[in-house]
């Protein structure tokens, strides 16, 4: 067997994606059997819940269809055999209200998601490090210390009155942008904004104070007592040694955008995750829920992957640990 | 001193005016071109300072004064930007722990290349080319795999190695190594100074060697610089300080060299009354064995698959009987610390066997081992690290009795102050966190928490390795004053042969994980007989140093030293 050159790490890395990939396998599951769930969790009958409100008059032949639709007259194990079968063949059940598959529904609101969580993301990473590095490098004491204020204030705006200001400005007031909508990338823009803040603030924060803390360390004076600049050190050594707690607090958050956006999306009219599960809550929608929650769940376990993998490049200890653990 | 010295500090002052702490209040020193020039002092006397003010890489809160003079610039008044271009091109440094100067995250290449692409001396291509030149005379093998390595793939000695590299670069004229081997063992640190001392004689290159060490300083420099409390004290030919020096702090620094002709430590000299020593040793007897360890081998996994794997201990045998001291030595890599965890059980060995108290190791389960855990206590070589820094000294110290149920509360206390006491540690100490007490203290109370539980067997890991020279002397006696006390069998591991020669009975010298020598620990180390310790030996600094004054006078031993 041909002995691995050192740097050449692919290899490893490729194993280590695999021993996670089979990890995840029983974290799937726990997911998929939490999204189970939830239509048990329910204090008192779910069908009851579903059809109607509160002792409200229940057509009993409806009941019975629905009880038998969801499989609720079957003894349990059978139930989650069935919903794991079914979930295997890529069927998440129909949406009471519509009747349209859950599959369908939530195809639909992922692509607005995506294209919104993406967006903020992007925008918070370059308003956060960039703010963070802009912080670290200025020689103004003024700009520094302003800097090294202004995520906590974007970390603390409410997510409602940043939307309504952005709209008041920028859609009422100037006209630049569509205040309500989805219909293309510059309807995007405010809501993207409004997401963007917060992550931005919590980015510049952690890399900020990650920076100010690595600017002691002995490999940093060791750059400069080469000669480096203060440019060159805070690029080639310190930002990705600083990195690997930004990826994680990155991943984490990404999740929380797609799913969590039902602010931002409600106040700009736009469809989404978000809007879908507030809809489906309201309206007792349980498969609905079910399959967003198995959706999610199962996009939290590809992004933490992806962080895993991420990691390998960012810090060379990450693959040599993980091997023999 | 009749030329023009390539560095001359003159009144250099260092201060903190936000803390309101001076560092150095007034530091004098001439460094003649072409010559080594060794700064010494106990810890916190400002060494470290003194070289971030040369290299102009002291926090932005310092305030500075006095004069910096470097081959005719003033340092002192030159703008940050004109500073920077001197720094790695022609004054380099060689910081104190390889462990953490070196970039986790960049390959050992790209670091060692790095001053001849900010310097714009070679390009991209010709810098990688250089650096392993640069790592191959550094005494690097297969430099061309070191520098696609990362440092965490490195042993410390190689560490050490590549950040002389990564130093030497830009072939600087003036070079400040800050304590540039205190991490490595003994070989090693002969070998990187070998090196340093390589480039330094004959280039007219200057080496300003910072070091609590006075042996290496001995050894290495032509002159000395003594500071204590952030100014210089004393200056002169490094000879003259170590045979004739007049300030007090010279004096005792020359003292507290541990050196390899002294005789081990008697206990009883400070913490007990003569004769309660002496009542032990009469009644010890034939001692008993403690702990056997019988043709142990331990094999751990290989970095890569592809590689074999590595015996970090292949069937080496030792035994440690009550009331002595085993000193086991060998270079980083030997096997030591591997040996000391399977004698605690903190490893199980792949083959042989380890008996404590004649009970097999590997059968001990529940009660038993909870029994053991006692009997056996361990002491690291950095008590900072050892120690949780929110706990207060009293509650460290408690820890165990209260881990393994010993007592009740209020005997605990007792315990505790029993234990302080044996160590001399003060009991008004023992509300204090690890960060406000010094590292003496903080190793005094790591023993102490050791000595709480009563234990049988106690294994040292470099326990005074990290300490000055002063401290370290009085850590070393406290050890052998509280093992006669308790009658305890000690595992001592050092890579210090000075330390090990000064507590140990007998010597075990490990290499690449097999036995080299084992015997009485004078015999062994002042007429060693394998060719392994007889380089061991020789490696250790001083070896060549003039005797100290305070121990034996310089009549009784023949200059040059100790020869196998």
């Amino acid at each position: 067997m041909r002995r691995p050159r050192p740097g050449d790490r692919s290899g490893i890395r490729w194993r280590m994606l695999r021993r996670r990939l089979y990890a995840a396998v029983p974290v799937l599951l726990g997911v998929v059997t939490v999204a189970f769930g939830i239509v048990h969790l329910i204090p008192g009958d779910p069908v009851q819940i579903m059809l109607g409100t509160g002792g409200a008059f229940v057509d009993p032949e409806r009941e019975a269809a629905l009880r038998q639709e969801l499989r609720l007259d079957r003894p349990l194990p059978d139930q989650y055999l069935a919903f794991l079968a079914a979930l295997f063949r890529g069927d998440l059940g129909q949406s009471l209200q519509t009747g349209e598959p859950v599959t369908a529904l939530i195809a639909e609101a992922a692509g607005p998601s995506l294209a919104l969580a993406g967006t903020a993301l992007l925008l918070g990473l370059l308003l956060g490090a960039g703010g963070a590095v802009l912080g670290q490098l200025t020689g103004s004491r003024v700009l520094r210390a302003v800097l090294s204020r202004l995520p906590v204030l974007a970390m603390s705006l409410p997510a409602y009155w940043v939307a309504t200001l952005l709209l008041q400005i920028f859609s009422f007031h100037l006209g630049l942008v569509p205040a309500l909508g989805s219909t293309g990338p510059r309807a995007t823009i405010l809501p993207a904004v409004t997401l963007a803040l917060p992550l931005a603030g919590v980015i510049a924060h952690v890399l900020g104070s990650g920076l100010r803390t690595a600017e002691r360390e002995s490999y940093v004076l060791m750059a400069r007592a080469k000669g480096a600049t203060r440019t060159r050190v805070l690029l080639r050594h310190m930002l990705r040694n600083t990195a690997v707690p930004v990826v994680t607090l990155t991943g984490t958050t990404v999740g929380s955008l797609l799913g969590g956006a039902v602010v931002a999306e409600t106040i700009f009219g736009r469809p989404g995750l978000g809007r879908l599960i507030v809809n489906a809550l309201q309206h007792h929608d349980y498969p609905v829920l079910q399959g967003i929650a198995a959706f999610l769940g199962v996009t939290m376990i590809l992004i933490s992957l992806l962080v895993d993998v991420l990691y390998t490049y960012l810090d060379p200890r990450v693959v040599s640990t993980a091997v023999w653990r | 001193m009749t030329a023009e010295p390539l560095l001359r500090i003159r009144g250099l002052t260092v201060s903190y005016p936000a803390a309101g702490a001076e560092i150095l209040t007034s530091v004098d020193l001439d460094a003649p071109a072409g010559t080594t020039v060794a700064v010494l002092g106990p810890s916190g006397s400002g060494k470290s300072t003194l070289v971030a003010a040369i290299t102009g890489l002291l926090p932005p809160e310092a305030r500075t004064g006095g004069e910096i003079w470097f081959d005719g610039l003033a340092l002192h008044r030159m703008d940050e930007a004109t500073r920077r271009r001197l720094r790695g091109r022609r004054i380099g440094t060689i910081p104190q722990d390889p462990a953490v100067a070196l970039n986790p995250v960049l390959p050992i290449g790209v670091q060692v290349a790095e001053a001849l692409l900010i310097h714009g001396l070679a390009g991209r291509a010709e810098a990688g080319r250089r650096a392993i030149g640069l790592l191959r005379s550094a005494g690097l093998p297969d430099p061309e795999s070191v520098a696609a390595r990362y440092p965490h793939e490195l042993s410390g000695g190689m560490r050490q190695r590549a950040l002389a590299a990564a130093a030497l670069a830009a072939e600087p004229e003036l070079i400040l190594a800050d304590e540039p081997t205190s991490a490595v063992d003994v070989v090693a640190q002969a070998g990187v100074l070998d090196d340093l001392a390589a480039v330094t004689t004959g280039t007219g290159r200057t080496l300003i060697l910072v070091t609590h060490d006075v042996g290496l300083a001995i050894e290495r420099a032509e002159w000395g610089v003594v500071m204590a409390a952030g100014r210089t004290v004393e200056a002169g030919p490094i000879r003259r300080l170590a045979s004739a020096g007049e300030h007090p702090v010279t004096r005792s620094l020359m003292a507290a060299a541990p050196h390899l002709r002294t005789a081990r430590l008697r206990p009883g000299s400070a913490a007990l009354p003569p004769a309660r020593a002496q009542g032990r040793q009469e009644k010890r007897g034939r001692p008993a064995e403690l702990l056997r360890l019988d043709r142990v081998s331990r094999i751990y996994p290989p970095a890569h698959r592809a590689d074999e794997p590595v015996p970090a201990l292949d069937g080496v045998s030792a035994v440690v009987h009550r009331g002595e001291t085993l000193g086991v030595v060998g270079e980083s890599g030997a096997g030591k610390s591997t040996l000391a965890a399977l004698a605690l059980r903190l490893t199980t060995p792949t083959a042989g066997r380890v008996l404590f108290d004649g009970a097999d190791l590997a059968g001990l389960r529940g009660a038993g081992m909870r029994a053991f855990r006692r009997r056996a206590q361990l002491v690291f070589q950095d008590p900072y690290a050892a120690l949780d820094p929110q706990m207060r000294a009293g509650d460290a110290i408690a820890e165990p009795v209260r881990a393994l149920r010993l007592t009740g509360r209020s005997e605990r206390a007792a315990r505790v102050r029993e234990a302080a006491d044996l160590v001399h540690l003060p009991v008004t100490l023992l509300r204090r966190r690890p960060r406000e007490l010094s590292g003496g203290e903080c190793q005094r109370v790591v023993l102490a928490r050791a000595f709480v539980v009563r234990p049988d067997l106690l294994i040292c890991d470099e326990p005074a390795s990290a300490l000055d020279a002063a401290v370290q002397a009085q850590i070393l006696q406290l050890i052998v004053d509280v093992q006669a006390e308790l009658g305890l069998g000690c595992l001592f591991i050092s890579h210090d042969l000075g330390a090990v020669r000064q507590v140990a009975d007998r010597v075990l010298v490990l290499r690449h994980g097999r036995t080299v020598e084992e015997g009485p620990a004078a015999e062994t180390l002042e007429k060693p007989s394998h060719p392994y310790t007889v380089a061991l030996v020789a490696a250790a600094p001083g070896r060549r140093n003039p005797p100290p004054p305070a121990v034996s006078p310089a009549a009784t031993v023949p200059p040059g030293g100790i020869h196998p």
